[in-house]
């Protein structure tokens, strides 16, 4: 999907404001307004991509869906962040923070490894052992993904 | 006439050709024209005028046909849709029968397509001239079909819609006002006080209930529904069942000496499910009639000596136990649907909590909060603690213009969340009042100033849709999360009360009869513009919220509007029946039904298990000839669109060239009006065209399809009205479901699949039609000679 096939799925947003006033990260980050952003796409002139690369914000969607679940014009806006989401890292225009996580994803082949307490304490309930990630696999799906 | 069929070969058709000053015969050598008609074996007399609509061209017309022994006539002209009638009308006046006129149109559909193609448009012109003296010549007489009138009128739904119309008439007819619930009234009676003007609604409908009530012409049967509808117009059979009430409307003088004995607590619909009534109850004091009613669901007494209190009581012995279901049945000549329109359910939004939450209420609730005959004798209290709210919020929309609900405008809930904010301002000063809109539409007389009333009282306007709804179980108080998106911020706020401003939906109510609706329940009028408060069924109007949202001074304007409508029926006394209908061939019906599926105004009757065959009764019938191009047996005969009328236009629009023509079969109302368009904005297309005119895209039989290929055409068009809009409901549904077949059959005989298309344009699409047309034409310019030969052996 290309940036105008996305605007042409944004074109019937009204800005009524349920998506951000539905939004959990707007609530805390005024920064993070998922209509603002659409009308930031939408007044963008055609096929211009630059629009992307000071959104920062648009990272912290949590995909929680709660805008796409109440949009009176039933637009996907989750769905349609994403995309835009991978236009823009397809453009090298991803923040910092992300890169840095990504980063430990290839390390690791997760973002956060479970620390010896928590090991600790699994041991003592008798809990399973945690699968370990599958590195080879992880790191080759992150480098083809991103060669795409 | 035609009938007589002896004298054959004596010619009895004549042609006028009409040059339009130059808008014909600027492009098309008529004189070369009618040269050429002149050597037609049917045609016996061919007269040029320079304008044959005008009164020296009419009367020529008149005076060839008493002299010359004419019977039949084709007028070569403009449009049939222009000037159709004119013709028609000026033979009714010479005292012929005015079926027995065919149009060939040559102006629209050829001169002004053409105007720099003289040779070619003089040849079309030609063309289209003999395929109208080929239909012409097989044309016989219809006899108009004058129905009687019935001179009582059917309303159906007694709130102010069918209050207002009822009155207009009830002076002159005779009206049956049948109302589903125990009083008139409907919503009108609910609410508080009107926009823009502030008039106390019920003060406003109280008199106009009581005229209902009193008016010697009124019928009115409250408590009841309409079961059943046959007939046509001027010529209705209706059924009305009345459920029971269990007291006599006559007797019942509403002392109040039941309501007081009765044990039995009920919430009450009528103050906003916030109070409480009786198990016997009257609606509110107003109501009409002003009668006891009891709830059959909650009384005690009805199982036999349960209770049996208020019996007891009831001086006037107006309490009837044994009370029963009651049928009426009536002849009325005209139909009314005033069934108003239902409420939006908030309860489908689960974040505003309407339902869970004690403090989240509806704007009707609301109107009977205030009201001084609500539940709190209209002080101003919330649900939950019956304490005065300091904070309330309106939220504007709820249900509206949200595609996961109603799509469209509800019309008045801005005005009313206005009207309401006002309301608190004048009461109680102090209160805070928020309404938060997404747009504010307060478009009609007044509303405006209203509007800015209430922004100068104070009353806070916020842009922005409320995301959510939380209740603090506590306090009960209620936070509301929204973006001020003007400002383009947060605002989380608490309020005591949040009433929601809900909008309309079509009623859910089924009228035994086919009348339109639209996909979101609302009756559609025969024309959004001009035909307003008709459907496209004849003798049946509409008036009010049946037909779209709208507040109580439009709604009145329709119910009068109606009313009026009803009034020219009913006065003239007779309806003439437009002289085009079905007839069945009855020897050859098997008696299929399938027919009868493709009726949607049912006036097909056939019986397959009594091997009753088909008959089309021709009041009902309204010409679109569906069931004729589907009969399998071809048994059903289109007046004026017969199947050897159509066959003799194909074969002569074929007969020359007929591999690099495009035939086109237009419907009447729709694509052959856009073709009509293409020509008066002068949009030039292709000379190799040539249209075929049918009331309905229903109409186009597979046959002539086939048959156009058969005779080598070079591309075929079915074009008809847009998914929808067809004139005859359906008719342009079950063309498409034709093409299947087509393409099938087309691809056994190797015909290319490009060369048929279905294509729906509106009246309005004058260059699309032009636009299609090339296309096709080129792809028919493309197939040319080698498809002719193919098509040629396939036939052999």
């Amino acid at each position: 999907m290309d940036i105008q096939e996305i605007k042409d799925q944004l074109k019937v947003c009204f800005s009524c404001g349920t998506c951000s006033g539905s939004c959990p990260i707007f609530r805390v980050n005024p920064e993070k307004n998922p209509r603002r952003f659409i009308q930031a796409v939408l007044n963008s002139s055609s096929s211009d991509i630059s629009v992307l690369e000071n959104f920062e914000p648009l990272w912290l969607c949590t995909t929680c869906y709660a805008c796409e679940d109440r949009c009176p014009q039933g637009i996907n806006i989750t769905t349609m962040l994403v995309k835009l989401k991978n236009i823009a890292a397809r453009h090298g225009y991803v923040p910092e923070s992300v890169k840095a996580e990504l980063e430990t994803i290839i390390a690791n082949g997760t973002t956060s490894p479970p620390g010896k307490s928590i090991l600790m304490r699994r041991k003592k309930l008798n809990l399973p052992d945690l699968p370990q990630p599958d590195l080879p696999a992880i790191q080759k799906l992150i480098h083809l993904t991103l060669n795409d | 006439m035609a009938a007589e069929g002896i004298e054959q070969k004596d010619p009895k058709i004549g042609v006028f050709l009409c040059k339009c000053g130059k808008n014909i015969a600027g492009s098309v050598d008529i004189d070369k024209v009618a040269e050429e008609i002149e050597k037609l074996p049917d045609v016996k007399l061919v007269q040029v005028n320079t304008y044959t609509c005008s009164d020296p061209g009419q009367v020529e017309i008149e005076n060839a046909i008493k002299e010359q022994g004419i019977e039949k006539i084709v007028v070569s002209a403009c449009s049939p849709r222009l000037h159709g009638p004119t013709w028609k009308t000026l033979m009714r006046r010479i005292g012929m029968n005015p079926e027995l006129v065919e149009v060939a149109n040559i102006r629209e559909q050829c001169s002004w397509v053409h105007l720099h193609e003289k040779e070619e448009a003089t040849k079309k012109a030609t063309e289209l001239i003999e395929m109208a003296v080929a239909k012409a010549d097989l044309l016989e007489p219809v006899e108009e079909i004058v129905v009687p009138v019935e001179k009582r009128i059917l309303v159906i739904g007694g709130g102010v819609a069918g209050i207002q119309a009822s009155l207009d008439l009830a002076d002159d007819f005779e009206v049956v006002l049948v109302e589903k619930e125990p009083t008139i009234g409907g919503r009108m009676a609910l609410i508080d006080k009107t926009f823009p003007t502030m008039d106390c609604s019920i003060c406003i409908l109280g008199p106009k209930m009581a005229d209902v009530g009193n008016h010697k012409n009124i019928n009115l049967i409250s408590n009841a529904e309409v079961t059943r509808i046959d007939g046509y117009v001027g010529n209705f059979e209706v059924t009305i069942t009345k459920k029971p009430r269990y007291v006599d409307e006559d007797l019942c003088t509403a002392c109040d000496e039941c309501v007081d004995i009765c044990p039995v607590n009920v919430i009450d619909e009528y103050s906003g499910n916030l109070g409480w009534r009786k198990a016997i109850y009257i609606p509110y004091p107003q109501a009409v009639p002003a009668s006891y009613i009891i709830d059959e669901k909650n009384c005690l007494g009805l199982s036999p000596l349960a209770c049996g209190k208020c019996i007891k009581e009831c001086d006037k012995e107006a309490i009837i136990y044994e009370d029963s279901e009651k049928t009426y049945t009536y002849k009325v000549g005209s139909i009314i649907i005033s069934t108003g329109f239902d409420v939006f359910d908030a309860s489908k939004i689960p974040e505003y909590g309407w339902g869970r939450y004690p403090n989240v209420i509806t704007t009707l609730e609301f109107e009977r909060l205030i009201n001084a005959a609500g539940p709190t004798e209209g002080d101003l209290l919330r649900p939950s603690d019956l304490k005065r709210p300091k904070k309330i919020a309106f939220i504007n929309c709820t249900g509206s213009r949200d595609v996961r609900h109603n799509p469209y405008c509800s019309n008045f809930c801005c005005m009313e969340s206005i009207k309401d904010s006002l309301l608190i301002k004048e009461h109680w000063p102090d209160v805070e009042v928020t309404i938060f809109y997404m747009d504010i539409r307060a478009f009609g007389k007044g509303f405006e100033e209203l509007y800015t009333r209430s922004r100068e009282e104070g009353v806070r306007y916020i842009r922005g849709r409320p995301a959510q709804i939380q209740e603090n179980p506590k306090t009960h108080h209620l936070q509301i999360t929204v973006e001020a998106v003007m400002q383009g911020s947060l605002v989380s706020e608490e309020f005591d009360l949040v009433v929601l401003s809900v909008g309309a939906e079509g009623n859910k109510t089924e009228i035994p009869f086919p009348v339109s609706r639209d996909p979101d329940g609302f009756y559609i009028e025969a024309h959004p513009k001009l035909k307003p408060v008709d459907t496209p069924s004849d003798g049946i109007f509409i008036a009010g919220g049946a037909e779209a949202p709208k507040d109580i001074r439009e709604t009145v304007t329709q119910a009068s509007a109606a009313a009026g409508r009803v009034t020219r029926l009913l006065t003239k006394g007779k309806f003439n029946v437009e002289p085009l209908y079905a007839f069945v061939d009855t020897d050859e019906c098997t008696a299929c039904e399938l027919c009868a599926t493709r009726c949607p105004y049912l006036a097909i009757t056939v019986d397959k298990k009594r091997k009753i065959k088909a008959s089309v009764n021709p009041v009902l019938c309204k010409g679109c000839g569906t069931c004729a191009a589907d009969c399998p047996k071809n048994c059903i005969t289109m007046m004026n669109f017969t199947d050897a009328m159509i066959f003799r236009q194909i074969d002569i629009a074929l007969r020359d060239n007929a591999d690099e023509k495009v035939l086109i079969f237009a419907c009447n109302w729709c694509s052959y009006a856009g073709a009509d368009l293409a020509g008066t904005s002068r949009v030039q297309y292709p000379t190799n065209s040539r249209i075929i005119r049918t009331m309905c895209s229903g109409r186009v039989d597979i046959d002539y399809i086939k048959r156009s290929f058969e005779k080598g055409a070079g591309s075929v068009m079915l074009t008809g009205c847009h998914p929808q809009d067809c004139h005859y409901i359906s008719g342009n549904d079950w063309a498409l479901k034709r093409e299947k077949k087509i393409r099938r059959w087309m691809q056994k005989q190797n015909i290319e699949d490009n060369r048929f298309i279905i294509e729906w344009m509106s009246a309005a699409e004058g260059k699309k039609f032009a636009q299609v047309v090339t296309a096709m034409s080129k792809v028919a310019r493309e197939n040319g000679g080698k498809t002719a030969v193919d098509t040629a052996a396939a036939v052999a």
